[in-house]
């Protein structure tokens, strides 16, 4: 009898082994224990359940097995409370990067690098969500009359900037105006984009907690122009850049080429910040910086390479973490002369190229192809779009049949950097074409301003290299699809239908059928390749054990 | 020759002479028994695998959750409704009701066959527990497409995996398959956890919000691997319903079945279809998304669950590994009569370990998996032919065993002129094997009915 209710316990506690296994794991998902934790947690669960079930099956050693279970139990929370603890003990953390440069934060730019300090100063009006959508920040809340030009956005209270003062409507309309300032300048080639979308646009103080801004013509994506905003005192904005002063968690307390030192804002209006101070280190090879992490020098490191990931996997007390990100990594076409002006040409190209056997070749495991123009972080992105089949046949023929049925020669600009593979990339695009008949000069440019400028002045030759960094679709759309504004990076591709749709999105404020209207505008975008669509890169970062619960944000930034 | 067949049948009979007799009443088994023993069975190493190559395959989310859904519903029914009532109705294992239906000779050609498809699954078994061990020596798995090794170090580490896999089959098969009982669940929770862990990485966010978005943009995107081809909705469905198809609709589940109360114990079945083939093989999908798609079991448990991932990938390999090994080595006991078992495991133990070397059956697993099914597929026909048509078309049963055949060359012929026919189909591999069934099950009828009036 006694026998049998022991062997009964024995059977119950290996079933709570496996039970402590899955709720490790759970737990871990929910992000309320790090990684370390939960696997040493699955590992002691794992223990014990084949202690326990193994000497029920073969009999007779299940007070062994309640003695190891009993050891187990008590080894398990003291090993949670310990690595659970040590995140939260550490009051400083150190992050390498290739660049710790602010500049000036009301320059358009899209590096993740730069972002993640600017948002670590700053707060905008709105900011986004995990899964993208907008919620309140520096605006409490906000409305749009029917007409999609009429935004009304109301401040929250109590929010104060790092030198004391307080939030206003002025620091709001003040900040937006140095934002459209022609003379800010801009990161290469982005100079006057903003004030193309809101150069006509009204920007008013109501009262001193409420704002308005009234565009020139329907812009239902607005937010997406505000969430890049910066907002800062008006009384600082003239010492910028040089004088940093925002409203976010952090306050800049030491700032050199090579560090950046943020310190806790004590006044900031949200959660604490989690450390007391993040000190940031610039470092341009990415070797050293997976050197840094794996000799405890750095707590995280960011753009981690081939090489570098490689020495960090398996290694214990740092992983990895990655994130698919939002940059669309293309080639752009002259649709105005030449070739590509024939939408057969561009869809051959499209269909000529390999694009998985590209990755495998160029940026291993380390990219994932694309289906269009924008990535699954966009709104209006379709997973049901097809991506383009490899088909040298099929391109063959479109060749052919857009006249070049012996082929034809193009020539594509490269830059040297950003994308750094841009010289292999093109080489195996190059390699590809070549079997379907198409023959690529390709011309490298080593100046990246100076090619970006190029671009901009559209003297490309029949294709460039280039990556499409915003998150929001809507400037995607105005500033490389959209024919009626020709904006920065568009190359001469037409499509009345394309630019009907984006002037009835912006009118359409529900996000549903706006989505769907986006979703129309991708399938015609993919149809009619203006570009040859390639891949989004992955990014990805070596943690130690201080950060072993850090995982990356949907946006890929920096913000603890 | 008709002498050493008749000495290696009566060898044959001799070792399977214990399930010889149809199962009496006292002998039958619970549902809950069976509920137990499909859960068991089918989260196994291979789950790794498949789950995985659906993603390298480009399967869309949509396309494999309801291909899944349907193909293992097939199989639960195919189950149910072929192998089930058989068994059921005759109290035999396929073995004893095929000597009957084909003779002992063509029995022996189908033991004979099954030993060698079992010792190459044996072999993708130990390749799949290498790249867990090779993960702790730095040693790469070989890339996909790989039909040789690729480096010294790959195959010491599959010698040496298959030497001890082997060793322990002959040392102690009845302990290891208590082992592999506890095994089993734990496995199950490699999986589900292993998924769950792995889906932050992929971005989901807690509330799961955005799991269906990540899912078919980041883990069942429809975007094939380099080389990989692309699959679809009927690729995954086919592909559910065949992955067992020697066991239901090939009857070899006959051997369970005899001890059902019920042919309606076929639907427990589904206790291993949906948790091993569906939540399993949907597990092993996320994970490997998880670790960049690249087809290595190893990385993908250890990044998932860590070292206690590792070891669910080498107890996987290795308790699959070993029944399987020890139904080669029973099986090649036939032919090797007078041969101890240990050596009969051994000579199987050392072929599937010159065979885990080569990753080409490792990493080609699903194309195996479908001609595996599509080779004894045939003699299931055979038997639903003779069991079910022969009575209703008035055709006598069991004609081998009454006249005394060795080789019932009409059920032979079928098989052979099955397997050319459906090997010729222009169709894609997946789907040969529903007409070759068709044609097997035909034309045995139609062959034996024209012997009958001659």
């Amino acid at each position: 009898m006694k026998r049998s209710l022991l062997a009964r316990l024995t059977g119950a506690l290996a079933l709570v082994s496996l039970a402590l296994c899955l709720a490790a794991a759970l737990l871990y998902f929910l992000g309320r224990i790090p990684e370390a934790t939960y696997k040493l947690a699955f590992l002691l669960g794992s223990i014990g359940w084949f202690v326990l079930a193994i000497g029920r099956k073969l009999g007779g050693k299940a007070g062994g097995s309640l003695l190891l279970l009993v050891a187990t139990s008590l080894i398990l929370p003291a090993g949670c409370r310990r690595d659970a603890a040590s995140p939260e003990e550490t009051k400083m953390i150190t992050v390498w990067q290739s660049s710790v440069e602010l500049g000036d934060p009301h320059i358009c730019s899209d590096s993740v690098n730069r972002l993640s300090l600017v948002f670590s100063v700053y707060e905008a009006l709105v900011k986004r969500d995990a899964a993208g959508a907008y919620r309140p920040s520096l605006a409490e809340r906000w409305s749009v009359d029917a007409d999609a030009r009429t935004w009304t956005f109301t401040l929250r209270e109590g929010v104060r900037f790092h030198d004391g003062t307080s939030l206003g409507a002025d620091d709001v309309v003040a900040s937006l105006g140095r934002v459209l300032d022609p003379a800010i300048g801009g990161a290469f080639g982005t100079q006057g984009v903003y004030l193309s979308y809101l150069g006509d646009a009204e920007i008013a103080k109501v009262d001193d907690r409420t704002v308005r801004i009234v565009t020139a013509e329907p812009m239902a994506d607005l937010l997406d122009l505000l969430v890049a905003m910066p907002v800062g005192p008006a009384g600082a904005l003239d010492r910028l850049p040089g004088e940093y002063v925002g409203s976010g968690p952090y306050r800049i307390s030491k700032r050199s080429a090579r560090e950046t030192v943020l310190e806790a804002f004590a006044g900031y209006w949200g959660e604490a910040p989690r450390f007391e101070t993040v000190r940031w280190v610039a470092e341009e090879s990415a070797a050293a910086r997976a050197d840094a992490l794996l000799e405890g020098r750095a707590d995280i490191v960011a753009g981690l390479e081939a090489e570098g990931r490689a020495r960090i996997a398996g290694r214990p007390g740092v992983s990895l973490r990655d994130w698919k990100s939002g940059l669309c990594v293309i080639f752009m076409l002259d649709c105005s002369e030449g070739p590509c002006r024939d939408r057969r040409v561009r869809r051959a190209l499209n269909y000529a190229l390999d694009v998985p056997a590209i990755i495998d070749r160029v940026v291993p495991g380390a990219a994932t192809p694309l289906n269009g123009y924008l990535t699954p972080l966009h709104f209006g992105y379709d997973p049901a779009t097809p991506a383009y089949s490899h088909d040298p046949d099929k391109a063959r023929r479109l060749l052919a049949e857009a006249g070049y049925p012996n082929g034809l020669k193009l020539v594509f600009d490269i830059p040297s950097v950003m994308p750094d593979e841009a010289p292999r990339l093109a080489a195996v695009m190059a390699e590809q074409l070549a079997g379907s008949g198409v023959s690529v000069e390709i011309v490298r440019h080593e100046d990246r301003a100076a090619y970006s400028e190029m671009v901009r002045s559209k003297d490309i030759h029949d294709a460039c290299c280039f990556d499409s960094s915003p998150r929001s679709t809507f400037r995607v759309l105005r500033e490389k699809i959209q024919s009626t504004l020709r904006g920065p990076w568009w190359q001469g591709y037409e499509s009345e239908a394309v630019n009907a749709l984006i002037a009835q999105a912006q009118a359409t404020l529900d996000d549903g059928e706006r989505q769907a209207v986006y979703r129309r505008i991708y399938a015609l975008v993919r149809d009619d390749a203006p570009w040859i669509f390639l891949y989004r890169p992955t990014e990805f970062w070596g943690v130690g054990p201080a950060l072993a619960d850090w995982r990356p944000r949907s946006d890929g930034l920096l913000i603890f | 020759m008709s002498e050493r067949i008749t000495r290696l049948t009566a060898a044959m009979d001799r070792l399977y002479e214990y399930d010889r007799e149809p199962v009496s009443p006292d002998k039958l088994q619970s549902g809950g028994k069976f509920a137990g023993l499909f859960a068991g069975e089918h989260v196994a190493a291979t789950e790794f695998v498949i789950g995985a190559f659906f993603v390298l395959h480009g399967v869309g989310a949509r396309d494999l959750v309801l291909g899944l859904l349907i193909g293992n519903l097939l199989a639960v029914l195919s189950w149910t409704f072929i192998c089930a009532p058989i068994a059921v109705r005759t109290r035999l294992t396929l073995y004893w009701y095929l000597r009957k239906i084909a003779g002992p000779g063509v029995t022996l050609v189908y033991n004979v066959a099954n030993a060698l498809l079992y010792c190459v699954l044996a072999g993708a078994m130990i390749s799949v527990s290498a790249t867990a061990v090779g993960l702790l020596f730095g040693i790469p798995v070989p890339a996909l497409g790989s039909v040789l090794p690729a480096n010294v170090g790959w195959v010491l580490i599959t010698l040496t995996l298959g030497a001890a896999f082997t060793a322990m089959a002959i040392l102690g098969f009845s302990k290891l398959s208590r082992f592999a009982e506890v095994v089993s669940p734990w496995i199950f929770v490699v999986f589900v956890a292993g998924a769950l862990a792995a889906l932050p990485r992929l971005g989901v966010t807690p509330d799961l919000s955005n799991l269906w978005e990540v899912a078919t943009t980041e883990i069942w995107n429809g975007v094939a691997a380099a080389g990989q081809e692309k699959f679809g909705f009927w690729h995954v469905l086919s592909f559910a319903w065949f992955c067992n198809l020697a066991m239901h609709v090939g009857l070899s589940d006959m051997a369970l079945f005899r001890y059902a109360r019920k042919w309606t114990y076929g639907f427990y079945s589904a206790f291993g279809m949906f948790p091993g083939h569906m939540l399993a093989w949907l597990a092993s999908g996320v994970m490997v998304a998880a670790i960049g798609r690249e087809m290595h079991p190893g990385l993908m448990a250890y990044e998932a669950v860590g070292v206690a991932g590792l070891a669910g990938v080498l107890f996987a390999g290795w308790t699959t590994a070993n029944p399987t090994l020890y139904r080669a080595g029973l099986a090649l006991q036939t032919v090797t009569p007078g041969w101890p078992r240990w050596k009969v495991t051994l000579v199987a133990g050392a072929a599937t370990t010159v065979l885990a070397a080569f990753p080409v059956f490792f990493l080609k697993l699903l194309d195996y998996v479908a001609i595996y099914g599509l080779v004894l597929m045939p003699v299931g026909a055979i038997v639903f032919a003779e069991h079910w048509l022969f009575p209703l078309l008035k055709i006598e049963q069991y004609r081998a065993e009454k006249r005394g055949w060795t080789f019932n060359v009409t059920a032979l012929a079928v098989w052979l002129g099955t397997l050319a026919a459906v090997f010729a189909l222009p169709i894609h591999l997946y789907f040969r094997w529903l007409p070759g069934w068709g044609i097997a099950a035909g034309s045995y009828t139609l062959l034996m009915a024209v012997r009958r009036s001659r």
